[in-house]
């Protein structure tokens, strides 16, 4: 996941920059909602996969977006 | 076993349908494991950001295996962490001592719902090496999770309990942080936070005594909690470490070591970071974790799990030492 703290987390910020966050930080959201709604669900299916076959499933192939 | 663990069955094997190709350096070795000099913790998993992790795809996997409900309560926890850090009131509200503040704090922070809250010093053994220490102060606060969600742990239905409980902590410290900027201090809110570690800041707190699991064991709610913390610059007076009789208990009892499904918990105290101290194995305890939503297995075999009996036994302990 992203670094939250760096990322979407400020200190002294106007109104204005406040809201640009909300707006980045939602959107930031949408697109983590996503990936699990797509690459994760096939991601879900090849491990039932691995633990029915004991064949374990290599994690550090992993690519963003990719299974 | 506890009727209430005999009653859930037994854990699921430590048996994964993943693996590393190429394993990563180990997380004992990142967490310095055996080393004698005294050294700041490094992030290996669950990160900042601050830099790429070695254990990032199990961290990445886990992400993307968790149930729709634990997803939507880490989403609703981010958006609330959001308000961390914030503007500072200009006009400052000055308490008359450090333990007049301290006090008045200790009491919002339980009105924001959290069930135990101590006051300590940040330290350097208390944030990862990336981390800037700017507020010398640490409020830590404490919420037991619902037993009910946690009776069947570990379980889908006791990781998505977690994660609830970690929602309360971080609303009572993001709560807590905005009460102290409106007061005119700084403040910010470390709650499900990559950038701190609780369990040193909660034993400088005072809330309670680092067991043989590896957590944090409280007189008042016993082991099944979770912590956040605020750290600010209001003048506060420390709460002072507790000796709450762990120490003399661990010693002996066998209960998380024997129980652990990932074998993961020693007997004996190890050499971390220039401390000794008890330590969970990272790269047998994490999998596991990964494997189910989050395990705390140990936290729930142990004595101290119930929060009522966690007084008796601390007072029995210290009576016997005496």
């Amino acid at each position: 996941m992203a670094g939250f703290e760096r990322e979407f987390v400020l200190g002294e910020a106007s109104r204005r920059q406040r809201f640009a966050r909300d707006r980045r930080l939602a959107a930031h959201m949408l697109r983590v909602l996503w990936m699990w709604a797509t690459v994760g669900r096939k991601l879900r299916r090849a491990a039932d996969e691995a633990a029915r076959t004991g064949r374990p499933m290599p994690i550090d192939r992993l690519k963003r977006g990719r299974v | 076993m506890s009727a209430r663990r005999k009653a859930a069955g037994a854990p699921p094997p430590a048996e994964y349908a993943f693996a590393f190709e190429h394993p990563p350096v180990s997380g004992n070795a990142i967490n310095g494991l055996g080393e004698t000099r005294r050294r700041r913790a490094r992030e290996v998993f669950h990160g900042s950001g601050a830099r790429p992790l070695e254990w990032e795809a199990l961290q990445s996997y886990f992400g993307m295996m968790v149930p729709l409900r634990l997803l939507l309560l880490w989403m609703s926890i981010r958006w609330t962490a959001r308000n961390s850090n914030g503007p500072v009131a200009k006009r400052r509200r000055e308490f008359a001592s450090p333990a007049e503040a301290a006090a008045h704090v200790k009491d919002v922070a339980r009105m924001f719902g959290a069930e135990q809250a101590g006051i300590g010093p940040v330290t350097e053994d208390c944030v990862y090496d990336t981390f800037t220490i700017t507020l010398p102060h640490a409020i830590v606060v404490a919420v037991a999770h619902d037993p009910r969600d946690m009776r069947g742990s570990p379980d889908r239905a006791s990781g998505i309990g977690t994660m609830r409980t970690y929602k309360k902590t971080g609303r009572a410290a993001v709560d807590l942080a905005r009460y102290i900027r409106g007061m005119g201090w700084h403040a910010a809110a470390y709650g499900q936070s990559a950038e701190v570690l609780h369990i040193p800041l909660a034993i400088n707190a005072g809330i309670g005594q680092l067991g043989k699991h590896g957590s944090l064991i409280s007189k008042e709610i016993g082991t099944s909690f979770r912590l956040a913390a605020v750290f600010t610059d209001l003048p506060l007076a420390y709460d002072g470490k507790v000796d709450i009789g762990v120490e003399d208990l661990c010693a002996t009892c066998l209960r998380c070591s024997t129980d652990c499904p990932a074998g993961a918990i020693a007997n004996a105290k190890q050499t971390v970071r220039g401390t000794e101290k008890w330590y969970v194995d990272f790269d047998k305890c994490v999998p596991y974790f990964v494997k189910t939503y989050g395990c705390g297995y140990c936290l729930e075999v142990c004595p101290w799990a119930d929060g009522g009996r966690a007084g008796w036994l601390s007072e029995r302990l210290l009576a016997k030492r005496r």
